[in-house]
């Protein structure tokens, strides 16, 4: 050792001597980012975060866009049933089949007090020859098996009643009033239709929506777990970070800013996952009668897909969402 | 400004559950000291070195650096302590996939110095260490040596007041160790208060510096230039 620090002494070592005098009275007060310049900085270092970690950056994307992308789908079938309720509703007609033998003077007080009645937009009388006739247009080519009825007609005569307002509960309450009647025979109203939609929203909301909290809790517990690793990952950098001095912000900003890309291009192929499914929806249903069945009644081609002010609105809360979570995994490193 | 950088008072630090770490320090380290602190494993010095940096915070006592009480700061205020303290550790504690110049910049990208003016200075250090020529390299494909003169050039970049240094050169050569020791004693020259934590008692006695002996987490010895 003693040789040693006679080589020491005598400066063996190639390094200058005073070397660091210049540097030392050089900078006292080095020069601080601000600004433009800061934000720049903190941009490309969120970015290379997220690049240089490929692997975790593309799981934590792709699981935020799959469960995005659910979401999406099952939200606009909702409101697609709704629409087709809604359309349902507002143009429900009743047919009241009237019992054979009734005077015309009966049928038209029948038709001007039903026509009295608030909720009914019009009332308009079908004759039991007006009734098979419609049924013959209906028939088309096929017409001539009625030949045979010319003498004994079995269709009944009919109010087609229309009503005015939209709502199921107008619906029935036309419906109680016209069975107390004595000329109503039988009923018939759109409401199997708007009962077998009703039922289809509720399927697509009931285990839509439990599907979709599961697929939501599994992806935001993996993106969490994904960013937590991805963190830890950089627990050394985060560590000699803390021991030069770097504040919080300047620790978490990279975080934040890795986290909004992650969130945006994850909100973006969830939003293109989303309107691709709603696309192909129409000839998924028409091979599988699975499917058909489940989503009966409504129109898949007449699913309207996100106007671009809501497609913006997703970017904005998947690309805050994702920016919190990261920022969050990375306080938790912090000492 | 005060001629004491650092001043102890009847510090104590505990581990949970029942660990003594340090018991009843009392010390005083002058401005632009230059001093050892021996001991065998387990004797307190690390602990000692993170209660200066502020990595630690004492169970009781006031450890005060440059006038200020580490013990009652904020966390953003022991990270403005940081910024005028240089760390060196024996395991090196460099980015593996960041270049030797990145590494060196680091420590002053942390604390948010532009781009141009950091590399310029990391280039400088660089120079000053010898390892100007594998600016571009990555810390694995360094010699020992070579990375803990990357430690050192990181640890100076921001002219720290202080710098501690805990084994620095555990797992070095005697060349390099005299190497990384130049470059402490170049950056205690230059002014700031050098504090090496070390187990290498031949290496102390030749350097003959202020020497704090701790055992069983107490000063047992506290030698000024042991040979006169």
């Amino acid at each position: 050792m003693a040789n040693a620090m006679q080589k020491f002494q005598q400066e063996l070592v190639d390094i200058p001597t005073g070397f660091l005098t210049q540097i030392w009275s050089e900078s006292r007060n080095l020069p601080q980012e601000r600004g433009l310049s800061r934000l720049r900085s903190e941009v490309r270092r969120g970015y290379d975060t997220v690049v240089s970690a490929p692997l975790s950056s593309a799981l934590t994307i792709l699981t935020g866009a799959g469960a995005i992308s659910l979401l999406l789908v099952i939200i606009l079938l909702a409101g697609a049933a709704d629409s087709l309720i809604s359309a349902g509703s507002s143009t429900l007609t009743i047919s009241a089949y009237l019992k054979d033998g009734l005077s015309e003077e009966r049928v038209t007080t029948l038709i001007k007090e039903l026509e009295s009645e608030p909720r009914i937009e019009s009332a308009q009388f079908l004759s039991k020859d007006g009734a098979l006739a419609a049924f013959r247009r209906d028939l088309g080519p096929k017409a001539g098996f009625l030949d045979g009825l010319k003498e004994d007609n079995p269709l009944p005569a009919s109010i087609e009643i229309t009503l005015r307002a939209a709502s199921r509960s107008d619906a029935v309450v036309v419906l109680d009033q016209l069975r107390k009647r004595g000329e109503v025979a039988d009923l018939s109203y759109g409401g199997e239709f708007l009962e077998r939609a009703r039922g289809v929203v509720q399927r697509v909301r009931t285990g839509g929506g439990i599907l979709c909290l599961i697929v939501l809790l599994a992806a935001l517990l993996l993106s969490g777990a994904v960013m937590r690793l991805s963190v830890y990952a950089r627990r050394t950098e985060i560590e000699i970070m803390e021991l030069v001095g770097a504040s919080d912000s300047f620790i978490l900003a990279p975080y934040a800013v890795s986290g909004a890309i992650q969130g945006l291009l994850a909100s973006a192929l969830g939003v293109f996952f989303a309107w691709a499914t709603i696309a192909l929806l129409p000839s998924f249903g028409a091979l599988s009668d699975g499917a058909q069945g489940f989503f009966l009644g409504i129109p898949f081609a007449g699913v309207q897909f996100l106007g671009i002010g809501a497609v913006v609105v997703i970017l904005l809360v998947g690309s805050s969402l994702f920016s919190l979570s990261a920022v969050l995994s990375a306080r938790s490193e912090l000492r | 400004m005060s001629d004491e950088i650092i001043h102890l008072s009847r510090v104590e630090k505990r581990y949970p559950p029942s660990q003594h770490a340090l018991g009843t320090v009392d010390l005083r380290v002058k401005r632009g000291e230059f001093v050892f602190v021996a001991g065998a494993s387990g004797a307190g010095k690390s602990t000692l070195l993170k209660l200066f940096s502020g990595q630690e915070r004492p169970t009781s006592g006031s450890v005060l650096v440059n006038g200020k009480d580490l013990g009652a700061l904020s966390r953003e205020q022991i990270r403005a302590h940081r910024r005028k303290v240089g760390v060196i550790f024996q395991d090196y504690k460099l980015l593996p996939t960041r270049t030797v110049l990145e590494n060196v910049a680091f420590a002053l990208e942390a604390i948010g110095v532009p781009k141009r003016e950091r590399q310029q200075r990391a280039i400088k250090l660089l120079s000053a260490v010898g390892l100007k020529e594998r600016a571009n390299s990555l810390p694995p494909t360094l010699s020992g040596g070579e990375q803990q003169r990357v430690a050192v050039a990181r640890a100076l970049a921001n002219t720290p007041d202080i710098i501690l240094a805990d084994e620095p050169t555990g797992n070095l050569d005697p060349d390099m160790t005299l190497v990384v020791f130049r470059l402490l004693a170049e950056a205690n020259r230059c002014g700031a208060t050098v504090i090496v934590a070390s187990h290498n008692l031949a290496l102390i006695e030749e350097m003959n510096r202020r020497t704090l002996v701790l055992d069983h987490g107490k000063i047992i010895g506290d030698f000024d230039k042991p040979r006169g």
